[in-house]
């Protein structure tokens, strides 16, 4: 529907099409940006420090994950626990509230340059549009991996008990797809 | 007609159809130990006899009375009676004692009892002493206090000597050779001429003679095992995961159960509906017990799902039941009418406080605690026509029995229960609820062995827990020196809320309220310390170190307050202060291994705290740094002096485990309430320390007191107020309630 919306506004004229695109775009990254910047993401997307988040589990306060797990540059913890050790790679309903979660895919944290913790908006809607610091993907590869992985299928719905993102996963990959089209601009743009 | 007498004693020394056939040998005390004056004073026949040596045929079997919750007793009490028999303790077997007034423990009944422990007065002994003779006369069996070491140490040594010298009374007969030719060795008596007489060879000959009690125990100078490291003798069974605990039972025909009763404790079930859980895969019963439901099913991963699909209408809380209310209510008991007891009253407080111009106060409190022993409560339980048999880790086998038999209604001598390993316990076995639940169960399906466990969550929600507690301090200076310090501490009454668990009155003033601040060896011109006893909420019960645990929290920290206030260094003023010599040692000690008064550099701290508690004083500095991402806990010092060590390994473990106990609770537990239940259910949101934050422990133990005392709970007293006292140095923030992580993050 969405998609639907853009094509219509990008056949209604370049001028007014222009502008009409680029607010559709940064209201589509406002929302993006409400999504990675939830605990449920920046809680692993923390980059050179390695050290996974535990904010917002619905019991203490916020602080680093407690095993002490540092991911390091394996980004799964080679080098001291591995994920895991408690993160087992299997499907599971995730039911029990304070329970490790455990998803269909090998535990591990995102790359270094995908840190998101603590970043502004306008540093994560650059750092998502260059493909240096985007895990070289071009936007229909951001969408396509928001569809297909475990990881962000789980940030959705997280199981029992777990903050996730006030959205749905099918409207985040409408606003990847829509933000795109826009030429995914940013607030900072001139 | 000796003969008859011999085999009369003998079958009551034995007391079990098990172990026909052997021979069991006791200690008689009648004359023995003259250190406790009312022993001198028994009748003839009023005698401790104390099975703990038994030979058959099929070996040597080591009875070890008291429980093993984790701490290494079964060990120590084995080498104590080995030392003495002469046996490897890799031959032998090693048996808890079946529930028996004979094993009374002498020595945990005087922690109750107003005495100082540094009191060596004729009124404080004659205090021991009757402590003891009660404890005999009621047989009373039960693992705490720390008292395992200190009413084992001669007793079972004896126990050894007197099987040994039997042993060799027997050889003797078989020999012909008289007592100087023999010699024992490794679990055998030994001839001149080289010859090995097993002592299972010789047991049945010794079991046609009378013990020979006339013995002398060796010097320590000979000890083969006390003094030395030793193996544990459970340490390759937990090394390999092998160690059999109450949750591995297994049966023939064993069905499998779990609970839920209401986490109110005593609000009762208006109603619950059970057909979910009945409908449930593996599901065999759904049966009503005292204030919930039992669900008996295939497996306990199958009873614990359909335990989950109960939907249970639960009563109220009979008890104040909201965290706030509680502890407005421990507040508002500072009145004259509760007034507790007040042990400490030297000088004239009230008058130095009167006098003073600068008067030092200071509130502090400390929160409910769960025991959350590694493994959660477990039993079981098989019920018939002719008898109960029960098979679980417990610390009160007598009481356990009593409890059963008055629930059931059966004769206790139907009731069989057989002592296994605890996987912790922290004062948590001391409680046989979870028992008394199983057999209850049991009783509805006869015949059939009934393993009951607890979830972790069940086990949070029904704890005993220690007790909440608010202590008012108050203190001057004159001369720049500390004149005079009064501790109020209100909290409501352990020993009220768990001896009627036990069937056991409770009487007079409950020093668990005081413990550990009345008694410290401080010599302070006016010095006070009152309790208060608020009124009975959550039931709650022993927790490693008991009173103490907050108590000595209490006074260290207000101590250092007053340390600083009067800019005295918290080392010095301790010392100064100080009046008894073996605690002054501690002190030194760990001043020395401190290196107390370096410079530690920016961002760094150290805290002293020293607390007296079950006889020991243990002295401990912590060392801190204060990081950009909060307090980490780098090294603790530990000094403690038990008069002698048993086994230098056990002991380093005991003190570091304690260290890390406190320390963990310290910075992250509490358990807060709502509507009577704890809010807290698993170990996410009551946090150990974990292995990263673990500091570096060191450990000195010293050996300058004549009384040998044990270490399984003193070493946690002086941790919680060594890292609050090390915080305040660091950082110069004083934080007066636990967890300290309310005010500080820890890393």
């Amino acid at each position: 529907m969405r998609a639907l919306v853009i094509v219509l506004v990008l056949a209604a004229g370049p001028g007014l099409a222009q502008d009409t695109s680029r607010q559709i775009g940064l209201d589509a990254w406002d929302r993006i940006f409400s999504v990675t910047s939830h605990p449920r993401c920046t809680n692993c997307h923390v980059g050179e420090g390695g050290q996974p988040m535990w904010n917002a589990l619905g019991y203490g306060e916020n602080r680093t994950h407690g095993m002490n797990v540092r991911a390091d540059q394996s980004r799964i913890g080679a080098e001291s626990i591995p994920c895991r050790t408690c993160h087992i790679s299997a499907e599971n309903r995730n039911a029990t509230p304070h329970a490790a979660p455990q998803i269909d895919d090998a535990w591990r944290l995102p790359p270094i340059e995908l840190a998101w913790l603590g970043k502004s908006s306008a540093e994560v809607c650059a750092q998502l549009r260059n493909p240096e610091t985007n895990d070289d993907n071009t936007i229909a590869e951001l969408a396509e991996h928001l569809r297909n992985s475990a990881f962000v299928s789980w940030g959705f719905n997280p199981g029992a008990g777990r903050e996730a993102p006030q959205t749905s996963l099918a409207m985040m990959v409408d606003d990847v797809l829509a933000w795109g089209a826009a030429g995914t601009p940013c607030a900072q743009d001139q | 007609m000796g003969r008859i007498k011999t085999i009369a004693r003998r079958s009551f020394l034995v007391g079990s159809a098990a172990v026909l056939g052997g021979v069991a040998f006791g200690t008689y005390l009648v004359r023995k130990p003259i250190d406790n004056p009312l022993l001198d004073n028994l009748a003839e026949g009023d005698a401790a006899l104390t099975p703990y040596v038994l030979i058959n045929a099929d070996g040597i079997t080591l009875i070890t009375p008291r429980a093993d919750v984790g701490q290494g007793s079964y060990s120590v009490q084995a080498h104590l009676i080995a030392e003495e028999l002469d046996v490897d303790l890799t031959q032998v077997r090693i048996e808890h004692g079946t529930p028996s007034a004979a094993y009374f423990n002498g020595v945990v009944a005087a922690e109750a009892m107003p005495i100082a422990a540094t009191s060596d007065t004729f009124l404080a002994q004659q205090g021991r002493g009757a402590a003891y003779a009660l404890s005999k006369v009621l047989g009373l069996q039960i693992t705490g206090g720390s008292s395992t070491v200190p009413d084992a140490y001669e007793k079972l040594r004896l126990a050894g000597a007197v099987a040994r010298e039997t042993l060799v009374a027997a050889a003797m007969q078989q020999t012909g050779l008289d007592r100087a030719a023999l010699k024992t060795e490794d679990g055998a008596v030994m001839t001149p001429d080289g010859t090995r007489i097993d002592y299972t060879a010789l047991a049945q000959i010794a079991a046609t003679l009378d013990p020979v009690e006339d013995v002398t125990l060796r010097d320590p100078a000979s000890w083969k095992y006390i003094g030395k490291p030793q193996m544990r003798t459970d340490v390759i069974a937990k090394s390999t995961g092998t160690q059999t605990y109450g949750v591995d039972l297994r049966f023939d025909g064993m069905v499998y159960a779990t609970t839920r009763t209401n986490p109110a404790r005593g609000g009762g079930i208006k109603g619950f509906d059970g057909a979910l859980a009945q409908s449930m895969r593996g599901v065999l019963h759904v049966l009503p017990i005292t204030d919930g439901v039992a669900v008996v099913a295939d497996n306990t991963w199958r009873a614990f799902q359909a335990a989950d699909a109960l939907d249970c209408d639960w009563g109220p809380a009979l008890y104040i039941g909201d965290t706030q209310a509680q502890f407005d209510a421990v507040a508002a008991s500072y009145t004259k009418d509760l007034q507790d007891s007040r042990f400490r009253d030297d000088g004239d407080v009230d008058e130095a406080l009167r006098a003073s111009q600068d008067m030092t106060q200071a509130e502090y409190r400390v929160p409910y605690l769960a025991h959350a022993p590694l493994e959660p409560m477990s039993v079981v339980v098989t019920v018939t026509d002719a008898r109960i048999d029960i098979w679980t880790g417990t610390q009160i086998p007598g009481f356990l029995i009593d409890n059963v038999a008055r629930l059931t209604g059966r004769d206790a001598a139907q009731i069989h229960l057989h002592v296994i390993m605890s996987g912790g316990s922290f004062g948590r076995r001391l409680e046989d609820d979870y028992v008394l639940q199983a057999v209850e169960i049991a009783a509805q399906i006869p015949d059939t062995p009934v393993k009951m466990i607890w979830s972790r969550e069940e086990d949070f929600s029904h704890d005993f827990p220690r007790t909440l507690g608010i202590a008012k301090a108050r203190g001057s200076l004159k001369n720049g020196q500390i004149e005079s310090f009064d501790l109020s501490i209100a909290c409501p009454s352990t020993s009220e809320s768990s001896l009627v668990r036990m069937g056991q009155p409770a009487i007079g003033p409950d020093i668990v309220i005081v413990a550990g601040a009345w008694d410290q060896p401080y010599a302070i011109p006016n010095y006070r310390v009152t309790g208060y006893r608020a009124p009975q909420m959550v039931p709650i019960s022993s927790w490693r170190s008991v009173g103490a645990s907050g108590n000595g929290f209490f006074h260290e920290s207000f101590l250092d307050e007053m340390c600083h206030a009067a800019g005295a260094d918290p080392m010095e003023e301790r010392l100064r202060l100080c009046r008894h010599e073996p605690t002054q040692k501690v002190l030194e000690a760990v001043a020395e291994m401190s290196d107390w008064g370096s410079d530690l550099g920016p961002g760094r701290g150290r805290g002293v705290a020293m607390t007296l508690s079950f006889g020991v004083p243990v002295a401990e500095v912590v060392e801190v740094t204060n990081t950009s991402e909060g307090i980490r806990i780098d090294k603790v010092f530990v000094a403690a002096e038990v008069g002698r060590i048993i086994d230098p390994i056990n002991f380093e473990a005991q003190v570091t485990g304690g260290v890390i106990w406190a320390l963990g609770h310290a910075m992250n537990c509490e358990l807060t309430y709502k509507d009577g239940a704890p809010e807290q259910a698993n170990y996410h949101d009551y946090e150990g320390m974990r292995l990263y934050q673990t500091p570096q422990i060191m450990v000195r133990g010293l050996e300058n007191n004549k009384e040998i005392r044990g270490i399984g709970e003193p070493a946690v007293p002086p941790a919680a107020p060594a890292l609050a006292n090390a915080i305040f140095a660091a950082t110069g923030q004083r934080i007066r309630e636990m967890p300290l992580n309310k005010h500080v993050r820890f890393v």
